[in-house]
Protein backbone atom coordinates (compact mmCIF):
# COMPACT_ATOMS: atom_id res chain seq x y z
CA UNK A 1 0.00 0.00 0.00
CA UNK A 2 1.27 3.56 -1.14
CA UNK A 3 2.86 2.29 -3.93
CA UNK A 4 3.21 4.36 -7.16
CA UNK A 5 3.98 2.39 -10.39
CA UNK A 6 5.38 4.61 -13.65
CA UNK A 7 5.53 2.25 -16.89
CA UNK A 8 6.53 2.75 -20.21
CA UNK A 9 5.04 1.64 -23.78
CA UNK A 10 4.63 -2.07 -22.26
CA UNK A 11 3.89 -4.02 -19.29
CA UNK A 12 1.02 -4.22 -16.95
CA UNK A 13 0.55 -2.93 -13.55
CA UNK A 14 -1.86 -4.20 -11.43
CA UNK A 15 -2.95 -4.25 -7.88
CA UNK A 16 -4.88 -7.13 -6.23
CA UNK A 17 -7.59 -7.54 -4.09
CA UNK A 18 -8.97 -4.18 -3.51
CA UNK A 19 -11.45 -3.57 -0.69
CA UNK A 20 -11.41 0.25 1.23
CA UNK A 21 -8.36 1.31 -0.92
CA UNK A 22 -8.43 3.51 -3.74
CA UNK A 23 -6.19 2.37 -7.05
CA UNK A 24 -5.55 5.30 -8.87
CA UNK A 25 -4.54 5.23 -12.43
CA UNK A 26 -3.33 7.94 -14.82
CA UNK A 27 -2.35 7.77 -18.65
CA UNK A 28 -0.60 9.79 -21.42
CA UNK A 29 -2.04 7.92 -24.27
CA UNK A 30 0.22 10.44 -26.87
CA UNK A 31 3.56 9.23 -25.23
CA UNK A 32 1.71 5.63 -23.81
CA UNK A 33 3.30 5.93 -20.09
CA UNK A 34 1.15 4.56 -17.28
CA UNK A 35 1.39 5.11 -13.31
CA UNK A 36 -0.75 3.24 -11.07
CA UNK A 37 -0.92 4.12 -7.00
CA UNK A 38 -2.47 2.35 -4.72
CA UNK A 39 -3.99 4.07 -1.71
CA UNK A 40 -5.13 3.75 1.09
CA UNK A 41 -6.56 6.64 3.03
CA UNK A 42 -7.81 9.52 2.21
CA UNK A 43 -6.17 13.32 2.80
CA UNK A 44 -3.93 13.19 5.61
CA UNK A 45 -5.89 14.76 8.72
CA UNK A 46 -4.25 18.32 9.67
CA UNK A 47 -4.58 20.00 12.73
CA UNK A 48 -5.23 23.05 10.69
CA UNK A 49 -6.71 24.15 7.85
CA UNK A 50 -3.42 24.56 5.34
CA UNK A 51 -5.32 24.83 1.71
CA UNK A 52 -3.95 28.21 1.06
CA UNK A 53 -0.58 27.20 -0.93
CA UNK A 54 1.25 30.19 0.59
CA UNK A 55 0.85 28.85 3.48
CA UNK A 56 4.22 27.87 5.49
CA UNK A 57 3.09 25.36 7.53
CA UNK A 58 2.20 23.42 4.30
CA UNK A 59 5.03 22.47 3.65
CA UNK A 60 5.75 21.00 6.90
CA UNK A 61 2.61 18.70 6.78
CA UNK A 62 3.07 17.69 3.71
CA UNK A 63 6.73 16.79 4.40
CA UNK A 64 6.88 12.90 5.18
CA UNK A 65 5.14 12.43 1.75
CA UNK A 66 2.99 9.50 2.79
CA UNK A 67 1.71 7.99 -0.19
CA UNK A 68 -0.79 6.05 1.21
CA UNK A 69 -2.49 9.45 1.25
CA UNK A 70 -4.48 9.72 -1.85
CA UNK A 71 -4.61 13.35 -2.15
CA UNK A 72 -0.47 12.97 -1.66
CA UNK A 73 -0.39 9.59 -3.77
CA UNK A 74 -1.83 12.20 -6.63
CA UNK A 75 0.76 14.47 -6.38
CA UNK A 76 3.62 12.00 -6.20
CA UNK A 77 2.11 10.47 -8.86
CA UNK A 78 1.76 13.23 -11.77
CA UNK A 79 5.18 14.13 -10.53
CA UNK A 80 6.78 10.52 -11.20
CA UNK A 81 4.60 10.25 -14.75
CA UNK A 82 5.92 13.57 -15.99
CA UNK A 83 9.52 13.47 -15.07
CA UNK A 84 9.29 9.46 -17.26
CA UNK A 85 7.98 12.18 -20.33
CA UNK A 86 4.36 12.17 -19.80
CA UNK A 87 2.77 15.42 -20.72
CA UNK A 88 0.06 16.95 -18.15
CA UNK A 89 -2.23 17.94 -21.05
CA UNK A 90 -2.67 14.46 -21.94
CA UNK A 91 -3.01 12.96 -18.78
CA UNK A 92 -6.38 11.38 -17.73
CA UNK A 93 -7.00 9.21 -14.79
CA UNK A 94 -9.52 6.25 -13.92
CA UNK A 95 -9.91 4.87 -10.15
CA UNK A 96 -11.27 1.82 -8.48
CA UNK A 97 -11.62 0.54 -5.07
CA UNK A 98 -13.22 2.74 -2.34
CA UNK A 99 -15.86 -0.38 -1.15
CA UNK A 100 -17.45 -1.00 1.87
CA UNK A 101 -16.72 -4.52 2.64
CA UNK A 102 -18.14 -5.11 6.10
CA UNK A 103 -21.97 -3.68 5.47
CA UNK A 104 -22.87 -1.88 8.57
CA UNK A 105 -19.08 -0.23 9.33
CA UNK A 106 -19.56 3.18 10.07
CA UNK A 107 -16.32 4.57 9.40
CA UNK A 108 -16.87 5.36 5.47
CA UNK A 109 -13.24 4.77 4.42
CA UNK A 110 -13.97 3.79 0.94
CA UNK A 111 -16.53 7.10 0.59
CA UNK A 112 -13.73 9.50 1.80
CA UNK A 113 -11.53 7.81 -0.23
CA UNK A 114 -13.20 7.95 -3.71
CA UNK A 115 -14.45 11.65 -2.60
CA UNK A 116 -10.84 12.97 -1.85
CA UNK A 117 -9.47 11.38 -4.90
CA UNK A 118 -12.07 12.94 -7.29
CA UNK A 119 -11.62 16.61 -5.42
CA UNK A 120 -8.11 16.51 -5.65
CA UNK A 121 -8.06 15.40 -9.64
CA UNK A 122 -9.83 18.53 -9.82
CA UNK A 123 -7.45 20.51 -8.17
CA UNK A 124 -4.61 19.00 -10.58
CA UNK A 125 -6.97 19.34 -13.32
CA UNK A 126 -6.18 15.72 -14.63
CA UNK A 127 -9.67 14.26 -16.11
CA UNK A 128 -11.48 11.41 -14.77
CA UNK A 129 -12.53 9.30 -17.73
CA UNK A 130 -13.53 6.45 -15.59
CA UNK A 131 -14.30 4.55 -12.38
CA UNK A 132 -15.34 1.26 -10.42
CA UNK A 133 -16.09 2.12 -7.33
CA UNK A 134 -18.15 1.43 -4.23
CA UNK A 135 -20.16 -1.37 -3.26
CA UNK A 136 -19.20 -4.51 -1.20
CA UNK A 137 -17.10 -6.26 -3.55
CA UNK A 138 -13.23 -6.62 -3.56
CA UNK A 139 -11.43 -5.69 -6.66
CA UNK A 140 -8.55 -6.80 -8.55
CA UNK A 141 -6.87 -4.33 -11.03
CA UNK A 142 -4.83 -4.56 -14.02
CA UNK A 143 -3.69 -1.84 -15.96
CA UNK A 144 -2.28 -2.79 -19.59
CA UNK A 145 0.30 0.48 -20.75
CA UNK A 146 0.50 -0.32 -24.44
CA UNK A 147 -3.65 -0.05 -24.33
CA UNK A 148 -4.53 1.90 -21.80
CA UNK A 149 -7.10 -0.39 -21.05
CA UNK A 150 -7.50 -0.95 -16.91
CA UNK A 151 -9.32 -4.42 -16.32
CA UNK A 152 -11.08 -4.73 -12.86
CA UNK A 153 -11.61 -8.77 -11.51
CA UNK A 154 -14.10 -9.63 -8.89
CA UNK A 155 -14.56 -12.72 -7.62
CA UNK A 156 -18.35 -13.03 -7.50
CA UNK B 1 8.78 -3.91 15.14
CA UNK B 2 9.44 -5.96 18.46
CA UNK B 3 8.05 -9.14 19.90
CA UNK B 4 6.55 -8.78 23.31
CA UNK B 5 8.10 -10.70 26.45
CA UNK B 6 5.81 -9.57 29.35
CA UNK B 7 4.63 -12.61 31.53
CA UNK B 8 1.49 -11.03 31.94
CA UNK B 9 0.22 -11.20 28.65
CA UNK B 10 1.72 -14.04 28.31
CA UNK B 11 -0.41 -15.39 31.27
CA UNK B 12 -3.45 -13.75 29.57
CA UNK B 13 -3.62 -15.23 26.25
CA UNK B 14 -2.50 -18.53 27.46
CA UNK B 15 -5.54 -18.43 29.87
CA UNK B 16 -7.71 -17.13 27.06
CA UNK B 17 -6.48 -19.49 25.18
CA UNK B 18 -7.61 -21.88 27.40
CA UNK B 19 -11.30 -20.66 27.28
CA UNK B 20 -11.75 -20.45 24.01
CA UNK B 21 -10.32 -24.28 23.25
CA UNK B 22 -13.43 -25.47 25.76
CA UNK B 23 -15.59 -23.42 24.58
CA UNK B 24 -15.12 -24.25 20.88
CA UNK B 25 -14.51 -27.79 21.78
CA UNK B 26 -18.09 -27.79 23.61
CA UNK B 27 -19.63 -26.19 20.59
CA UNK B 28 -18.21 -28.38 18.07
CA UNK B 29 -18.26 -31.74 19.78
CA UNK B 30 -14.57 -32.24 18.92
CA UNK B 31 -11.39 -31.10 20.64
CA UNK B 32 -10.46 -27.81 19.60
CA UNK B 33 -6.59 -26.32 20.11
CA UNK B 34 -6.18 -22.51 20.54
CA UNK B 35 -3.07 -21.04 20.83
CA UNK B 36 -1.38 -17.54 20.80
CA UNK B 37 1.53 -17.78 17.73
CA UNK B 38 2.62 -14.68 18.45
CA UNK B 39 2.48 -11.05 19.95
CA UNK B 40 4.28 -8.18 18.70
CA UNK B 41 3.96 -4.33 18.26
CA UNK B 42 4.02 -3.62 14.69
CA UNK B 43 2.40 -1.16 12.43
CA UNK B 44 -0.50 -3.24 10.67
CA UNK B 45 0.29 -4.04 7.32
CA UNK B 46 -1.25 -5.87 4.59
CA UNK B 47 1.28 -8.96 5.23
CA UNK B 48 0.09 -10.28 8.26
CA UNK B 49 -1.37 -13.39 7.30
CA UNK B 50 0.67 -15.15 4.66
CA UNK B 51 -2.29 -15.22 2.37
CA UNK B 52 -2.52 -14.58 -1.29
CA UNK B 53 -4.55 -10.87 -1.49
CA UNK B 54 -7.15 -12.02 -4.15
CA UNK B 55 -7.77 -15.64 -2.41
CA UNK B 56 -11.47 -16.05 -0.97
CA UNK B 57 -11.67 -15.84 2.68
CA UNK B 58 -14.15 -15.40 4.84
CA UNK B 59 -13.48 -12.74 7.27
CA UNK B 60 -15.25 -11.84 10.55
CA UNK B 61 -14.61 -8.17 11.74
CA UNK B 62 -15.41 -7.22 15.29
CA UNK B 63 -14.70 -3.98 16.69
CA UNK B 64 -13.89 -2.99 19.95
CA UNK B 65 -14.87 -0.16 22.37
CA UNK B 66 -14.96 0.94 25.87
CA UNK B 67 -11.59 1.95 27.56
CA UNK B 68 -9.46 -0.09 24.90
CA UNK B 69 -10.00 0.44 20.95
CA UNK B 70 -9.29 -1.80 18.85
CA UNK B 71 -10.88 -4.87 16.49
CA UNK B 72 -10.35 -8.03 16.03
CA UNK B 73 -10.47 -10.26 12.48
CA UNK B 74 -10.93 -13.74 12.04
CA UNK B 75 -10.03 -14.97 8.86
CA UNK B 76 -10.68 -18.62 7.20
CA UNK B 77 -9.79 -19.11 3.80
CA UNK B 78 -12.84 -20.23 1.80
CA UNK B 79 -12.33 -24.19 1.92
CA UNK B 80 -11.91 -24.03 5.83
CA UNK B 81 -14.83 -21.84 6.32
CA UNK B 82 -17.01 -24.61 4.22
CA UNK B 83 -15.42 -27.50 6.55
CA UNK B 84 -16.03 -25.63 9.54
CA UNK B 85 -19.75 -25.17 8.63
CA UNK B 86 -20.13 -28.59 8.32
CA UNK B 87 -18.46 -29.45 11.55
CA UNK B 88 -21.25 -26.44 13.09
CA UNK B 89 -24.15 -27.02 10.98
CA UNK B 90 -23.80 -30.73 11.65
CA UNK B 91 -23.56 -31.84 7.81
CA UNK B 92 -21.73 -34.48 6.91
CA UNK B 93 -18.06 -33.17 6.12
CA UNK B 94 -17.62 -32.09 2.66
CA UNK B 95 -21.18 -30.98 1.78
CA UNK B 96 -20.67 -27.32 1.94
CA UNK B 97 -20.05 -25.35 -0.63
CA UNK B 98 -22.08 -22.15 -0.47
CA UNK B 99 -22.49 -19.82 2.54
CA UNK B 100 -26.24 -19.67 3.51
CA UNK B 101 -27.41 -17.42 6.68
CA UNK B 102 -27.25 -20.04 9.20
CA UNK B 103 -23.51 -20.74 8.09
CA UNK B 104 -22.34 -16.63 8.53
CA UNK B 105 -24.13 -17.10 12.01
CA UNK B 106 -22.02 -20.12 13.12
CA UNK B 107 -18.45 -18.76 11.53
CA UNK B 108 -19.81 -15.29 13.66
CA UNK B 109 -20.46 -17.79 16.50
CA UNK B 110 -16.82 -18.54 16.33
CA UNK B 111 -15.53 -15.14 16.22
CA UNK B 112 -17.25 -14.10 19.48
CA UNK B 113 -15.92 -17.04 21.53
CA UNK B 114 -12.64 -16.42 20.57
CA UNK B 115 -12.06 -12.84 20.85
CA UNK B 116 -14.68 -13.09 23.57
CA UNK B 117 -12.54 -15.15 25.63
CA UNK B 118 -9.45 -13.07 24.86
CA UNK B 119 -11.23 -9.96 25.72
CA UNK B 120 -13.19 -11.28 29.27
CA UNK B 121 -9.51 -11.97 30.34
CA UNK B 122 -7.88 -8.64 29.09
CA UNK B 123 -11.01 -6.98 31.15
CA UNK B 124 -10.81 -8.93 34.45
CA UNK B 125 -7.20 -8.92 34.54
CA UNK B 126 -6.61 -5.36 34.08
CA UNK B 127 -9.73 -4.12 34.76
CA UNK B 128 -10.53 -1.73 31.90
CA UNK B 129 -13.81 -1.71 30.29
CA UNK B 130 -13.86 -3.62 26.61
CA UNK B 131 -17.08 -3.28 25.04
CA UNK B 132 -17.24 -6.31 21.67
CA UNK B 133 -19.30 -4.52 18.62
CA UNK B 134 -21.48 -6.62 16.49
CA UNK B 135 -19.76 -8.93 14.40
CA UNK B 136 -19.52 -8.36 10.76
CA UNK B 137 -18.90 -10.68 8.03
CA UNK B 138 -17.75 -10.45 4.25
CA UNK B 139 -16.28 -13.16 1.95
CA UNK B 140 -14.61 -12.10 -0.74
CA UNK B 141 -11.01 -11.61 -1.74
CA UNK B 142 -8.64 -11.46 1.13
CA UNK B 143 -6.37 -8.51 0.59
CA UNK B 144 -10.27 -6.67 0.06
CA UNK B 145 -11.09 -8.25 3.43
CA UNK B 146 -8.38 -6.87 6.00
CA UNK B 147 -7.96 -3.40 3.74
CA UNK B 148 -10.69 -1.89 6.13
CA UNK B 149 -8.55 -3.01 9.38
CA UNK B 150 -5.74 -1.80 7.91
CA UNK B 151 -7.02 1.25 6.77
CA UNK B 152 -8.81 2.08 10.49
CA UNK B 153 -5.46 1.31 12.47
CA UNK B 154 -3.19 3.42 9.88
CA UNK B 155 -5.46 6.36 10.89
CA UNK B 156 -5.87 6.04 14.74
CA UNK B 157 -1.81 4.84 15.30
CA UNK B 158 1.01 3.91 13.93
CA UNK B 159 1.87 1.23 16.12
CA UNK B 160 -0.40 -1.39 17.25
CA UNK B 161 -0.36 -4.70 19.67
CA UNK B 162 -0.97 -7.25 17.50
CA UNK B 163 -1.73 -10.55 18.85
CA UNK B 164 -2.11 -13.56 16.43
CA UNK B 165 -4.27 -16.47 16.95
CA UNK B 166 -4.41 -20.22 15.43
CA UNK B 167 -6.92 -22.67 16.21
CA UNK B 168 -7.09 -26.43 15.41
CA UNK B 169 -10.17 -28.44 14.79
CA UNK B 170 -7.91 -32.32 15.79
CA UNK B 171 -10.62 -34.62 14.34
CA UNK B 172 -11.18 -32.64 10.97
CA UNK B 173 -7.81 -30.87 10.95
CA UNK B 174 -9.49 -27.45 10.05
CA UNK B 175 -7.32 -24.67 10.90
CA UNK B 176 -7.89 -20.79 11.07
CA UNK B 177 -6.51 -17.59 12.01
CA UNK B 178 -7.17 -14.70 14.06
CA UNK B 179 -5.51 -11.18 14.60
CA UNK B 180 -6.46 -9.15 17.43
CA UNK B 181 -5.09 -5.96 16.84
CA UNK B 182 -5.30 -2.41 19.56
CA UNK B 183 -4.37 0.86 18.70
CA UNK B 184 -1.56 1.97 21.12
CA UNK B 185 -2.06 5.26 21.27
CA UNK B 186 -5.25 4.56 22.66
CA UNK B 187 -4.13 1.52 24.97
CA UNK B 188 -2.47 3.62 27.32
CA UNK B 189 -4.32 1.65 30.24
CA UNK B 190 -3.57 -2.12 28.81
CA UNK B 191 0.40 -0.90 28.30
CA UNK B 192 0.97 0.82 31.68
CA UNK B 193 -0.69 -2.08 33.60
CA UNK B 194 1.19 -4.64 31.56
CA UNK B 195 4.30 -2.69 31.98
CA UNK B 196 5.30 -3.86 28.23
CA UNK B 197 8.50 -3.05 26.97
CA UNK B 198 9.41 -4.42 23.37
CA UNK B 199 12.39 -6.78 23.33
CA UNK B 200 14.14 -4.46 20.55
Amino acid sequence: MGEIKVAKTGGNLIALGIGSCLVITFYDSKHRIGALAHTMLPARRMPFEAHDPKDERRDTLYASRDTRYADIAIDEMLKKIVAQGAKKEFIVAKFIGGANMFAAFTSKIGQDNISCAREKLKDVGVPIVGECTGGSQGRSVEFSVASGIVTVKTKF
Amino acid sequence: MAEIRNEKLIKMTDKAAKFASAALSKLSDEKVTVEVSNTEIVKVHRQFLDIDPEAIVAGIYLPVTGDVKGAALLVFPEQIAYALCDVLVKRNAGTTHKLTELDISALKEVGNIICGSFLTVFSNTLKVKIVENVPQFSFDMFGAVVDVIIAEFAQKAEDSLVIDVKFLFEHTNIKGYVVLVFGLQEMKAIINALEIRSSE
